[in-house]
């Protein structure tokens, strides 16, 4: 196996016989899981800090596959998801793989098919809390600025020469000279393709899909 | 008259009958003259072998007489000889017997046009008396001697028992008898009458003879049966056509033990692979495959007795288990509608007696119509309850209210007739198929508009006798 010991799969069924045995399987092939019988219930669950996917049924009463995900989304969460279906959803299947799905299964799904899922979701659960790790280092690196050096940055990064900077916010070369080398110590970058990488990476949207 | 002379004296009243008046001279000929001449044969042979053999006759005959008039006589005589034994005489008195002749011929005309058979059973003499109709439609020969076996050997061995009890029943209690049995003739022949009769008693109550009849009614019975099996057949085809609606919520019924069993059998040849068995739990999970295999098979025997044919077999049956029973079937249809199922059961219901399938294919349809109604609610107000409830007058009422469309006023009046649908593919029999149904089970139905919005339909069943819930 090569995701991490802090891997957790989930599974969400409101049936019993289809939690039962996926519990099982997911166990004998060496994956931590937790099952539920609803959306809502997982939802109350504290967010895994390691990575993590999701196997749920499209279809339960109450929050279904579909609604689960948006949620998820609108959280910025990163586990990903994997839908089972007991009916032949194709156009549910469609959106949520635009939405960014590993893959939608019809029960009663091959053992292989469903691991083979839940080793690409958590090897993609792994990248993602990767980046949205950088993410939140360039952030907080950002954030020693102040508004002011953090306004010259933002223009340095594009590409302009101090004086018009100074132009552009209506003060003198020499101030923006100030704020700009302040601004490199704080960051500690000692380029302006350095900076650049930077602020790229903390507006990474954090739910891109690779 | 006098043999010797045919010489007659004739009453005033004999004169009046025959239209001849008091002068004039009577003889056996002038007496012939008034007799139809087709019966003039059968008269004279009575009377001359009445004198020949010192004996009597009993005769019916027409006469024709004079102002053109014909009427039926009865006459019966005898001849009385004088004490010296010198001179003999035959006496007799005629009657006019037109009107009970003319019903009779009616009668007999009638009998004959409705093929309706005569019989009579004299309770003291143990005798049965069959006419020519009666022996026809039991196969008897018309010269066959007819006792109360003949009757009984003739009865379908599956109604004789039931013809035997409602007869003797009929003729103790002094009631009228009348009951519909098939007969069976020695060539296998099967064909169904309707026998009615009248028992006659003294006046101690002892039944004498009862009289009635009997006629075939094998074309009604045979139209009924038509009928009915025309019913069942439609009512088996709308019963499919709902199954048919159900297969998306059949295939994820099926899928969900299917994967159960699939992923538990996965899990045990992963463990034993990894050479770490846990025995337990190995035996927990063999249980549950075993437990999802049955739970497969209960899916495929419900829809089994859904589809089947004959559904005649009326037992006591729970309501709320009826209920129960459907809701389980149309739950993975409901998810699909994104309909919410609500139930409302009585817990104290008493038993009706009911075919399960059949009451099963109501309340389905019921269901599969209400998620019609509500394909254009919203999907947060799409709701259904399904209730079960005792009313005072000890009849249960099951109900389902949807919150769809409701019924508008122009179909309100026409919902459950026949070949009648306000749906664009629909053929207008499940309702009236419905209708059937719950009336052939002695109960009502009926539509309404809810409070708020949508509809109520609801059916009302008899409860059984005597059982009460279990």
């Amino acid at each position: 196996m090569m995701t991490p010991p802090s891997s957790l799969v989930f599974v969400i069924d409101d049936d019993a016989s289809v939690r039962k045995g996926l519990t099982r399987l997911l166990r004998s092939a060496g994956y931590k899981n937790e099952v539920f019988e609803s959306a809502s219930d997982f939802l109350q669950r504290e967010q895994h800090a390691g990575p993590a996917c999701v196997i749920v049924d499209v279809r339960m009463p109450g929050l279904n596959g579909m609604d689960l995900q948006e949620a998820l989304i609108q959280r910025r969460r990163e586990e990903q998801l994997i839908f089972i279906t007991g009916h032949g959803d194709i156009s549910m299947c469609a959106q949520a793989m635009k939405a960014g799905a590993v893959d939608f299964l019809p029960k009663p799904f091959r053992d292989d098919e469903l691991l083979g899922c839940v080793e690409r979701a958590l090897i993609r659960s792994a990248g993602q809390r990767q980046r949205s790790l950088g993410e939140n280092e360039a952030r907080s690196r950002l954030g020693l600025l102040t508004p002011r050096e953090l306004e010259v940055m933002q223009l340095v990064v594009t590409g302009m020469l101090n004086k018009q900077i100074a132009g552009e916010l209506g003060t003198a070369e020499k101030t923006i000279k100030v704020h700009r080398g302040r601004a490199m110590r704080k960051l500690n970058v000692t380029s302006v393709a350095e900076l650049v990488r930077l602020t790229e990476k903390a507006s990474l949207a954090p739910v891109t899909v690779v | 008259m006098d043999p010797v002379t045919t010489e007659i004296w004739m009453s005033e009243s004999a004169r009046t009958l025959f239209q001849f008046d008091s002068q004039t001279h009577l003889n056996h000929a002038a007496l012939q003259n008034r007799v139809h001449p087709e019966d003039r044969a059968l008269r004279d042979s009575a009377v001359k072998h009445a004198i020949e053999t010192q004996g009597q006759y009993e005769i019916e005959y027409r006469a024709l007489l004079p102002d053109g008039t014909l009427q039926w006589i009865a006459s019966r005589g005898r001849c009385i000889t004088a004490k010296d034994g010198t001179s003999t005489r035959l006496i007799g008195v005629s009657i006019d017997v037109t009107p009970q002749k003319e019903a009779q011929d009616l009668f007999r005309l009638a009998a004959e046009g409705s093929h309706l058979g005569v019989w009579h059973w004299d309770e003291v003499a143990k005798t049965l008396t069959w006419d020519g109709a009666t022996r026809e439609m039991f196969g008897i020969p018309a010269d066959a001697e007819i006792t109360i076996d003949t009757f009984y050997t003739a009865l379908h061995p599956d109604d004789a028992e039931r013809v035997k009890q409602t007869w003797r029943h009929a003729l103790e209690l002094r009631l009228p008898y009348q009951i519909e049995f098939r007969t069976q003739r020695p060539n296998g022949t099967v064909r169904w009458v309707d026998a009615r009769g009248h028992g006659y008693y003294d006046e101690a109550g002892k039944p004498l003879w009862m009289t009635g009849v009997v006629f075939d009614i094998t074309d009604r019975k045979e139209a009924e049966l038509q009928t009915q099996q025309n019913r069942e057949e439609l009512s088996h085809l709308s019963r499919v056509a709902a199954m048919g609606e159900l297969t998306a919520s059949i295939a994820h019924e099926l899928n969900q033990p299917l994967s159960g069993i699939t992923s538990n059998a996965a899990a045990g040849q992963r463990f034993i692979n990894r050479g770490k068995v846990d025995l337990r739990e190995l035996h927990d999970l063999l249980g549950d495959i075993a437990a999802d295999g049955r739970r497969a098979g209960d899916v495929i025997r419900g829809i089994q007795g859904m589809m089947k044919k004959d559904v005649s077999a009326r037992r006591p049956i729970n309501l709320n288990d009826i209920v129960i029973r459907v809701v389980r079937m149309v739950k993975a249809s409901a998810m699909l509608h994104s309909c919410e199922l609500g139930t409302f059961l009585d817990p104290d219901l008493p038993m009706v007696e009911g075919d399960p399938v059949q009451v099963q294919q109501v309340l389905l349809n019921l269901i599969l119509n209400a998620f019609d109604a509500m394909h254009d609610t919203p999907v947060t107000h799409r709701k259904m309850v399904i209730a079960t409830e005792r009313n005072v007058d000890g009849t249960i009422r099951t109900s389902v209210r949807d919150y769809g469309v409701g019924i508008s006023q122009e179909v309100q009046g026409r919902l459950f007739e026949q070949f009648f649908t306000t749906k664009a593919n629909g053929l207008g029999m499940g309702l009236s198929i419905v209708r059937s149904i719950v009336e052939s089970h002695g109960g009502t139905i009926a539509a309404e508009n809810a409070d708020g919005s949508g509809a109520r339909f609801q059916f009302t069943l008899p409860a059984c006798a005597e059982t009460s819930s279990v």
